[in-house]
């Protein structure tokens, strides 16, 4: 049994203790340094979907497009930029109001969080018209947005009436000049029982439809409507109005029902969350989470394998010499020569993007160094006195090969595999930025590459460019320092006399 | 590569015996070894690379196009990298331990870490985006090697095809210097360990004497070795590069090449790279004889 404190057979054997070995490291910046950004790295890796707030993949639209990190209100000049803003309007936060000459007919009533509005006739009454109507106000104390987005739920069912048509109408009134935006109209034509439209009962309205500007007079290239509606701080109403024309049909007996559910009026915010939105709505915070786990997934996975390849080659080169020798080191050669990239590419667009399919092939085009490394120190450790004396013994090769000497390359395994982590790290960054990456992995040269492709340079939206520039350096050169002192520490000939 | 190149000449609902008529004319019915393969290796004795897929230009014209602006970009940022690395390097060697050194050494990390493309990346948004959006000077090109709609004065075009080359010139050399500094700064520290430097030392040389006379030289070497095996990574290594900086080069070209499926582009492309490792490989052992005694032609 090997204790951790005491002194290990092969550490020793190159002048350090096993103990003293972590003091050494402990006392160095770099390494404190380099460990607590690693560290932070893989907690956030492991703990990300507790840290993100949305999906990083599916959740578009969770903020106006391109909008700043929300912590930019503190400062001056920035406080008032729109944020988020949703207003629900449940059944019991409407006003309402029922007039005309046949307000007697209609009656409300609660369905669990609907409002259900019926309009019952016997088959006597007169011509005449009646309107509900609707009002709920809020108060809006932001700069003027850029988007909202109204969902009106309403389901009108119309049942053996036929001379009643119906008209419903959702209007925003800004109470500062009263001035009243009619954002949806169901007119014309009014509507009756066979007027069948597809999605009636969930009507979206969006500030950015065009067919929204032509009602409201105004060209979208030339004003934006949503600045136009919210211009003040101020009270705002919205109001829904239903209208019942009745044509007095004697013994039309029936009633038309209508359902509204909760209205949701959301005003997409221009600062959002940690690191604001991308030119889509996504939140950046959350592919800047998720991507440490590709990051750190490939480099450490893409590096092991190296490692194990090149030991194994280096190893066996080494120890059996001959045309073994040449015939892996031949093939080292081949590839050390290899362009890197034209092959990966080439790989990428015949087989898969998969994360797996980039893994694999970093890994087997980066094994090279280390083995022909190997393959020298092999060479000259098996010619030491304790090779041969597990020779004589009766140890077989492999039991020489891995149980006798691979031990003693364990320094120059430690750190060349960490500083082979951040080249795969980075080759995989620079492969997504380019677009060769695995587009169900949000990693950070996918966040570099939408902001590359969709404008995100041209609007010098700094929040979705510098994380990820600055989350890859800062895990490169963590490990970086990890490695160097590493190898400061383990190799002897860098260490200092 | 698994692509029919027919599909890229005539329409995709062609009657069969016409694709077939195409490959045969091509010669792609014939057996890919040996037919097919002695067939390409004669023709790229002839300089024939065959043509592209896209244009349906010879792709060694498209090559000659690109292969100055490539030799350019990458050239200049070889040399200054050495440049730099070999003075830095050699100056914090004989500041060793120093702040200075440490200075050097942080900063040698730091590049080392630093892909070419990132940093062009950062000088993209820092030098030509922030002043063009924000306020409207056209510091330095967004992308591209030339400008358009250039008049036909050589001064003009010389500084313009300059003024694009600074961002992806600097990039790499922020993001390049460092493995050299630190490489050449390990060697220079092992040179002045030896004996002859203690020597030349006690005759009361002075500091930058030794450096110039004795250390430099026998650090020449493995300098230009350095120097020879950074040339084959030229075309490959520059592909995210020069994407990202639009540059009209070889990189760009294998790139475009490789994601259009466009076969005969990629060979030549990959064929030139190792005839400039070949060359660049062969010029290195030429002048390592000139600089090292020890190593003597046969």
């Amino acid at each position: 049994m090997r204790s951790w404190l005491g002194r290990h057979p092969v550490l020793a054997r190159h002048g350090l203790h096993r103990s003293r070995t972590l003091q050494m490291l402990l006392r160095r910046k770099m390494w404190i340094f380099g460990m607590a950004v690693l560290v932070a790295n893989i907690s956030v890796a492991v703990f990300a979907p507790v840290i993100a707030t949305n999906d990083p993949i599916y959740d578009i639209h969770v903020a106006d497009d391109l909008a700043m990190p929300e912590w930019i209100t503190i400062f001056p000049g920035f406080g008032d930029i729109p944020r988020n803003l949703l207003v629900l309007i449940n059944h019991r936060d409407w006003k309402y109001d029922i007039h005309g000459t046949h307000a007697s007919l209609i009656r409300l009533d609660y369905m669990t969080n609907e409002l259900v509005a019926n309009y019952r006739r016997s088959g006597v009454e007169e011509k005449g018209d009646t309107e509900l109507t609707l009002t709920h106000t809020f108060d809006y104390e932001y700069a003027p947005p850029k988007t909202f987005v109204a969902l009106l739920p309403i389901a009108v069912t119309i049942t053996k009436l036929t001379g009643v048509s119906y008209r419903f109408a959702l209007s925003i009134t800004r109470s500062s000049d009263a001035k009243t935006f009619v954002v949806y109209d169901s007119y014309p034509p009014w509507r009756t029982s066979d007027f069948i439209r597809l999605a009636d009962n969930r009507i979206t309205i969006h500030s950015r439809d065009p067919m929204l500007g032509r009602k409201l007079g105004v060209s979208l290239l030339e004003r934006n409507i949503a600045e136009m509606v919210f211009s003040s701080k101020t009270s705002y109403t919205i109001r829904l109005t239903v209208s019942v024309m009745d044509e007095g049909l004697a013994g039309d007996i029936g009633e038309m029902k209508v359902v509204l559910s909760p209205l949701s009026f959301r005003i997409p915010g221009k600062a959002y969350g940690i690191l604001g939105t991308n030119l889509e709505g996504a939140d950046v915070f959350s592919q800047l989470v998720y991507g440490t786990r590709v990051s750190l997934i490939v480099g450490i996975l893409s590096a092991s394998i190296a490692v194990l390849v090149g030991v194994i080659v280096g190893v066996i080169a080494g120890y059996k010499g001959g045309i073994v020798d040449q015939a892996f080191m031949f093939m080292a050669d081949t590839l050390i020569q290899t362009p890197t990239l034209p092959i990966i590419i080439l790989v990428m667009m015949l087989f898969s993007r998969s994360i797996y399919v980039i893994i694999s092939i970093l890994a087997l085009l980066s094994w090279m160094g280390l083995a022909r490394q190997l393959r020298a120190w092999v060479l000259s450790l098996k010619e030491r006195p304790f090779v041969e004396a597990v020779r004589a013994a009766g140890g077989g090769d492999l039991y020489i090969m891995f149980r006798v000497i691979a031990p003693h390359t364990i320094p120059l395994l430690t750190y060349s595999f960490v500083l082979s982590i951040p080249g795969a790290i980075l080759t995989e960054a620079g492969l997504s930025m380019i677009g060769f990456g695995d587009p169900l992995f949000p990693s950070w040269g996918k966040i570099l590459n939408e902001a590359w492709n969709s404008g995100g340079f041209a609007s010098l939206a700094w929040w979705w460019i510098a994380p990820p520039i600055a989350a890859l350096l800062l895990l490169a050169l963590s490990i970086v320092s990890i490695g160097r002192t590493l190898e400061e520490v383990l190799n002897p000939r860098l260490r200092k006399r | 590569m698994g692509v029919d190149p027919t599909r890229f000449l005539i329409d995709l609902d062609a009657p069969p015996d016409q694709k077939i008529f195409l490959r045969k004319q091509f010669g792609l019915d014939e057996p890919i070894f040996p037919h097919q393969y002695v067939r390409y290796v004669l023709n790229l004795f002839r300089g024939e690379f065959g043509f592209s897929f896209l244009t349906r230009r010879p792709v060694i014209d498209e090559i000659m196009e690109r292969l100055p602006n490539t030799v350019m970009l990458s050239g200049s940022s070889i040399l200054l990298n050495f440049v730099i690395g070999l003075s830095v390097g050699l100056y914090a060697a004989t500041k060793r331990e120093k702040r200075v050194d440490s200075a050097v050494l942080s900063a040698s990390i730091f590049s080392y870490i630093m892909p070419i493309w990132l940093m062009g990346l950062v000088l993209l948004i820092c030098l030509a985006w922030l002043p063009a959006v924000a306020w409207g000077v056209k510091l330095f090109p967004i992308s591209g090697t030339t400008s358009p709609l250039l008049p036909p004065d050589p001064l003009i075009r010389a500084l313009d095809y300059l003024w694009h080359l600074v961002l992806p010139l600097v990039a790499s050399v922020i993001a390049g210097f460092g493995s050299s500094t630190y490489y050449f700064r390990n060697i220079a520290i092992t040179e002045l360990e030896q004996d002859y430097v203690l020597t030349a030392r006690a005759k009361g040389l002075p500091q930058d004497r030794i450096m110039k006379r004795h250390v430099l030289k026998s650090v020449a070497p493995p300098v230009v070795t350095a120097v020879a095996l950074s040339v084959p990574g030229v075309i490959s290594g520059w592909i995210i590069t020069e994407t990202v900086f639009s540059w009209f080069g070889l990189g760009l070209y294998a790139f475009q090449a490789l994601t259009s499926y466009n076969y005969p582009a990629i060979q030549a492309v990959l064929f030139m790279q190792a005839v400039l490792t070949a060359i660049s490989l062969y010029i290195a052992d030429i002048a390592i004889a000139y600089l090292d005694p020890r190593v003597r032609f046969r």
